[in-house]
């Protein structure tokens, strides 16, 4: 019985690692035969304007990632001090941030206060409040994991800030490198938010050529210098991703013991909390200024077809890239099969959708593929996977192994296992990888706008839209409907969750 | 037992939220891909599928890929194509779209008043309704009156001191509003009029929408944009003034809406009487309440004085002058 489950297991393993090299293989063998049927040019890449603009994406990008770790160290420390029995639904609610898609933020800043001014400025607010999510999410795991008899005794010695920012930050040090690295290349790659504020970035130069028609092979190779620098970062990602270590402490770090709160933490503090709290403000004011709630509700009923397609657009991809990431992570061992789920973070959505025309609609099944969403959720999985993959590794292993093989003995059927055993256990990671990777596709536009079925429509294609004849009603009251529903969504889940934790523990 | 009935069921569950492809297949119907504005464009599709039948599947860009997303994924799905009309808001990614050879002929009987330069002499396209360039100005910065109302405001010295805009001209109406300037002026000219501009303290911003936007706050003191971006700012009140270009000279571009029956497609009957409807008077007269065009192409004298041009000369230089608007242009 035992060999005949375990051959089950090494044919389902088979199985899977071969699902898995097609869902990411295929786009980039798609990459390649665009670029060998289009063929190779030469022109410059580089120039004095273009280093520039490098420069100046650098900057953006760092500036972002450094900003939204201080807002996230911040936070996070306050949230376990002071907010512990809430601290659930705090995240929820900076969750729902990560959800409503920096756009939205983007075009109520806009309506507010103008476009023409401080681009770099905002642009940088947003992006660093909207990546705080990322970094929360892995320095809460980095907080589980640091041995408190350390602080203990450094406490003997220094003052409370002095640890706080001396030692704690220094032990965490894989960990918020591992998240700048990620939120850098996200910052480097995105060109939506600078487009709308006006901000002249290298990932807004090649969209431009994007959008003036040049030939995909000619983008591919303005894209090098990008590609390059986000290939460094993904290997300093890599590299200090293996150092994080996921062993839960059994505490948490800053509820059980009292800190002193020095004056310069509390200003910090404050400051953080309030940069997260000003962007709530910034949309509910927006909503107050240009709609109504009976607008809000006409477009709520006008646009419930769009809300169920993207949610359903969403879901989808979200639960099958779980699905993916928690089997692989749980019984495969395979170092280039992970990598292989990292490296889709370097693919601009555009190109993967170009891609995956240009490969599938050489076959009969296309017409199938495009009309039934296989292709849209096909991408969004592709595309999600990097995000829930660090979500679940780093939670996943979180989790006390002993328990579970405990639990394991009595039940040897791997299917029972799995559904009995092993998902209520891993049930919270699950949900987070799953959040994470929802809240990515709901405001994901750039392959979306390609893959769409005749007929569809999704929200965040639909706001998009609505941007260019400047019906700020409809955006401020799409805007407030999707914060709304998600937040309704999180705390409604987070509340169950909250009050079931003790079993899933 | 169990177990198999829970992963036929779970496969079930899966399989249904994948078929997302309408029971459709016996009543008519018409795949449109269209870059104008969705809620526009919905309207008018709502009104084909009262009057005809037939049922459309719209496929929408978005404004911020100007057009290129649609027209990308028509050459991608050159082999396979999956839309039978192409609907533009503007013509260069249609003239693009012929050179792929992305369309069929088809001389619609409803074009036949249209001028020449405004539709494909082989019926490859046909263009529509148009939205002419104009200036649109703050009249809070310009109280006395006196307006900007020439392209060549952007680089003339008296206009120095007030901030200026006009779109990046890689894409949408100001790469065709190049075009132009090119055919008409020479390359270089058209080129160093941008470089002029900037110069003389005018942004190059985003888009059209973006221009409006500035002037309307009173971010800068005008600008040239479209007349459907630009009276959307008369509509939500906003203290701008829209003067149509060089009425008094050369004339203003006019930029026409245009369409094409995709090579191939699977529905092209339905296609042509969808083509039918689009380049009806009638269609065109809604757009023109609806605030999306302002000036009709089948009216044989039209008030407005049109820039002269020819699209399709215009746009046989595309390579080399978008290759000097890159090298050119500080982004």
């Amino acid at each position: 019985m035992l060999l005949l489950d375990k051959f089950r297991n090494k044919i389902f393993l088979k199985v899977l690692s071969a699902v898995i090299l097609t869902i990411v293989l295929i786009p980039f063998l798609s990459i390649l035969d665009l670029l060998v049927k289009e063929g190779i040019t030469y022109k410059e890449i580089l120039n004095i304007r273009r280093i520039n603009l490098i420069l100046k994406s650098v900057a953006l990008s760092l500036s972002v990632a450094l900003v939204s770790l201080f807002i996230s160290f911040n936070c996070i420390i306050y949230i376990s001090k002071k907010l512990k029995r809430y601290s659930f639904l705090i995240i929820a609610v900076v969750f729902t941030l990560f959800i409503i898609s920096p756009y939205i933020h983007a075009l109520s800043w806009i309506k507010l206060f103008g476009i023409g001014s401080f681009s770099f400025f905002k642009t940088l607010l947003v992006l660093s409040a909207y990546y705080s999510t990322i970094n929360i999410l892995i320095l809460s795991v980095g907080f589980h994991s640091i041995d408190l008899s350390y602080i203990d005794s450094a406490r003997i010695y220094k003052k409370d800030g002095s640890v706080i920012y001396n030692i704690v930050f220094k032990m965490l040090k894989p960990y918020w490198i591992s998240s700048s690295a990620l939120i850098f290349i996200l910052v480097m790659s995105d060109f939506s938010i600078p487009s709308l504020f006006q901000l002249k970035t290298y990932s807004l130069e090649i969209f431009t050529y994007y959008t003036s028609g040049t030939s995909f092979s000619e983008i591919i190779y303005i894209s090098i210098p990008l590609v390059i620098l986000n290939i460094t970062a993904l290997i300093i990602l890599i590299k200090y991703s293996k150092k994080m270590e996921f062993k839960k402490q059994g505490m948490n770090l800053f509820s059980n013991f009292n800190l002193n709160f020095n004056f310069f933490y509390k200003i910090t503090t404050f400051s953080s909390i309030f940069i997260l709290t000003i962007m709530f403000l910034v949309i509910f004011l927006n909503f107050i200024d240009s709609s109504n709630f009976k607008l809000a509700y006409e477009t709520y009923k006008s646009n419930i077809e769009e809300i169920k397609y993207s949610f359903k657009a969403a879901f989808i991809p979200s639960l099958l890239s779980i699905m993916i990431v928690f089997i692989l992570e749980k019984y495969s061992k395979n170092k280039l099969t992970k990598i292989l789920l990292i490296i889709p973070i370097l693919i601009s959505g555009s190109l993967l959708g170009i891609a995956l025309i240009n490969f599938f609609s050489r076959f009969n099944i296309y017409s199938s593929l495009i009309t039934s969403n296989t292709l849209l959720y096909y991408a969004n999985t592709f595309k999600v996977l990097p995000f829930v993959y660090f979500v679940l590794k780093g939670t996943l292993e979180t989790k006390d192994q002993n328990l579970l093989n405990s639990g394991l003995i009595y039940e040897k059927n791997w299917f029972r296992r799995l559904i009995k055993i092993e998902i209520p256990y891993y049930i919270f990671p699950l949900f987070s990888g799953f959040y994470v990777g929802f809240g990515f596709l709901t405001g994901e536009i750039a392959s979306s706008i390609l893959l769409i079925p005749p007929g569809e429509q999704l929200l965040s294609l639909k706001i998009y839209s609505y941007l260019h004849y400047g019906s700020s009603g409809k955006i401020s009251a799409l805007g407030l409907i999707i914060i709304s529903f998600f937040s309704a969504i999180t705390i409604c889940l987070g509340l169950i969750i909250n009050r079931k934790r003790r079993y899933f523990r | 037992m169990k177990k198999t009935l829970i992963i036929i069921f779970i496969s079930l569950l899966f399989l249904s939220s994948c078929s997302g492809e309408r029971n459709i297949e016996e009543e008519k119907k018409v795949v449109v891909y269209t870059s104008v504005d969705q809620h526009i464009a919905e309207e008018i599709l709502n009104d084909f599928e009262n009057e005809t039948g037939i049922k459309v599947l719209p496929v929408f860009d978005i404004e911020a890929s100007k057009t290129t997303g649609l027209a990308n994924r028509l050459i991608s799905e050159k082999d396979n194509p999956q839309g039978d009309v192409f609907w533009s808001s503007e013509i260069i990614m249609t003239l693009k779209l012929k050179e792929e050879g992305i369309f069929q002929p088809y001389i619609s009987e409803e074009s036949l008043n249209i001028p020449k330069s405004y539709k494909d002499k082989d019926g490859f396209w046909t263009g529509f309704g148009g939205r002419a360039r104009v200036m649109i100005v703050n009249k809070d910065i310009f109280k006395n009156g006196e307006y900007p109302s020439s392209v060549y405001d952007l680089t003339n010295e008296k206009y120095k001191d007030y901030k200026k805009a006009i779109a990046y001209p890689m894409f949408g109406t100001t790469l065709t509003h190049i075009f132009v300037m090119s055919q008409n002026w020479g390359l270089d000219e058209a080129v160093q009029y941008f470089v002029d501009a900037q110069e003389n303290n005018t942004l190059i911003v985003d888009g059209n929408s973006v221009v409006r936007d500035l002037v309307a706050s009173g971010e800068i003191a005008f600008g040239i944009t479209d007349t459907d971006d630009a009276f959307a700012a008369v509509k939500d009140g906003k203290p701008v003034e829209v003067i149509y270009l060089d009425q008094d000279s050369i004339g203003t571009l006019v930029i026409p809406n245009t369409v094409g029956l995709v090579n191939g497609c699977s529905n092209p009957e339905e296609g042509k009487i969808f083509m039918d409807f689009i380049l009806k008077k009638e269609t065109e007269n809604k757009l023109i309440e609806m605030g999306f065009i302002d000036i009709s192409l089948n009216d044989e004298e039209p008030d407005l004085k049109f820039l002269e041009c020819d699209f399709q000369k215009a746009y046989e230089n595309s390579d080399e002058l978008l290759e000097e608007i890159q090298n050119a242009l500080v982004r």
